[in-house]
């Protein structure tokens, strides 16, 4: 078995042999830069979708405003003080520090998670896509209690657009990444113009003077949709804050803070959460009011902007479904020696295609987002509390790389319990993953305190 | 050179999205020709901003 753990870690660590050096200062980039990347990666598919059901979870306009504004300044916070600091110190992405501190086994545990994780995440993606392109043959949309399809139609559309980004992906990822380069400056345009227009439908035309009364009683009004739970101010802060909390507080965008020259780029990330998580989803909120309610991303857009709103609905579900896929097909290569990338891609993305069939994993979007940063976020912590805590209190840093580990049990350990406490937690699943995260930071640090003072091998 | 006209136009063809959002707003425009004159200024966008990020080959 350790024999076989070793050969894995060994080919996984080859597929990322590109990036294991250390960001050498030549290679470090401006700070608009950052900006100009969170700007894109935030303003995607998701939000047709998150700024929707704010609306149908019965949110008021005030919580809403100043739900999102803080919740908002805590992720851009946490990507500033938690993410960029540790990125610039090490100049190493999250697979390599994680590698010393944890082990080649813990990591590929780690990278499966977030493969499988990516996966319905893209599903999702293409789910969305789905909703626009059946506007063509007439498709009925499911409803939002739907778990399982209920349309064979809904199936075949989602599982062609599946294969199609599949292919598009398999094809070429970089000549895509430009593509999408070019193409998120205009879907935010898109959330603009889309709640402009459908203003007047709600009885806002000509001047904003009557925006905040229609706002409080036609849009946000505080009352939840049939079925829908009612939410309100901590909601939104805790949704705004944890919506990519596998990101900042989770480590994942070390990969890309290594770049920067100095930590304080961390704050570059409120040109993405101020753009596509506040601009974005209060326009997204006006289009779905404008609609009636109903949860349907194709439509909302179709309504607002026509036929070019159908299609920044799809192109958003495509952009941001194909590097989702990408990374999964990366992730899951590690299991799968001697498979081309294409080969591991399309598994990928059939699995994908198969899942975004299922209307559990669209509809329940902000639960599952809510999950996504759980399961990763204990890595998170343990890698803080080995990068900071642990000199300060004198415990030997990366045990798994001095004593050349597959395993690192400790952090293994954290990992799973801090999974069962925050599951035990009698408290909505939104604000489970903070005391869950500081219950990870103790048990690390504690489980590590009796080898305090040893010295490094 | 040329690269810098096709990222002007490309921004152009944006604003001219936004400008016409805001005539249907103002009640200025009505939605159908909106929708279509949104719809021409994006696929312009998009012509424009590919040109204007697109590359050479290089030579061999």
């Amino acid at each position: 078995m350790a024999v076989d753990l070793s050969s894995v870690a060994s080919k996984m660590d080859r597929l990322y042999e590109f990036d294991r050096e250390s960001v050498s200062p030549d290679k470090f980039k401006k700070g608009i830069l950052f900006g100009s990347v969170f700007a894109g990666e935030h303003v995607a598919a998701t939000e047709f979708v998150i700024g929707a059901f704010f609306v149908l979870h019965g949110i008021t306009a005030s919580d809403l405003i100043l739900g999102l504004l803080l919740g908002n300044l805590l992720a851009v916070l946490s990507w500033a003080f938690i993410c960029a600091p540790i990125s610039v110190s090490t100049r190493l992405t999250l697979y390599w520090y994680l590698r010393k501190i944890a082990g080649p086994g813990v990591t590929l545990i780690y990278n499966l998670a977030n493969a499988f994780l990516y996966c319905i995440l893209a599903g999702a993606m293409i789910s969305v896509s789905a909703t626009a392109v059946g506007l063509a043959f007439g498709m009925k949309v499911p409803d939002i209690k739907d778990v399982f399809p209920s349309n064979p139609l809904w199936v075949a559309v989602c599982l062609v657009l599946g294969l199609l980004f599949t292919l598009l992906a398999i094809l070429g990822f970089e000549k895509l990444g430009r593509f999408s380069e070019v193409a998120s400056p205009w879907i935010f345009l898109v959330f603009i113009a889309g709640a402009l227009v459908s203003l007047p439908k709600l009885g806002v035309q000509g001047n904003f003077s009557h925006f905040w009364e229609v706002a409080t009683t036609r849009i946000w009004n505080g009352v939840a949709a049939a079925g829908q739970e009612k939410f309100g101010f901590w909601h939104v802060l805790f949704f705004a804050w944890f919506c990519n909390l596998a990101m900042h507080v989770g480590l994942s965008d070390m990969a890309i803070f290594r770049y920067a020259r100095r930590w304080s780029y961390g704050f570059y990330s409120a040109f993405g959460m101020y753009s596509g998580h506040f601009l974005a989803w209060i326009c997204s909120g006006v289009m779905v009011a404008a609609i009636g309610r109903e949860m349907h991303p194709g439509l909302m857009a179709f309504e607002a902007v026509g036929l070019a709103g159908a299609a920044a609905v799809m192109l958003a579900g495509w952009t941001t479904a194909n590097p989702t896929l990408y990374r999964a097909g990366l992730a899951l290569q590690t299991i799968t020696p001697g498979w081309p990338r294409w080969k591991i891609t399309l598994v990928a993305g059939l699995a994908t295609s198969v899942l975004s069939c299922l209307p559990l994993f669209f509809m329940k979007l902000l639960d599952y987002v809510a999950m996504y940063g759980l399961v990763l976020m204990p890595i998170g912590a343990v890698v803080f509390a080995e990068h900071w805590i642990f000199p300060l209190l004198k415990i030997p840093r990366y045990q798994a790389e001095q004593k050349k580990k597959t395993f690192n049990w400790k952090v293994l350990g954290v990992w799973v319990l801090s999974l069962i406490f925050c599951f035990l937690l009698p408290v909505h699943l939104y604000f489970r993953w903070l005391p869950g995260y500081l219950f990870a930071l103790l048990l690390y640090v504690l489980l590590n305190l009796p080898s305090r003072g040893a010295q490094n091998e | 050179m040329s690269k810098t006209i096709f990222k002007i136009l490309a921004f152009l063809a944006l604003m001219n999205c936004l400008l016409f959002s805001y005539l249907n707003f103002l009640g200025k425009a009505d939605i159908q020709p909106y929708k279509l004159v949104f719809l021409i200024s994006s696929v312009a966008y998009f012509i424009f901003a590919t040109l204007s990020v697109s590359r050479k080959a290089q030579p061999k």
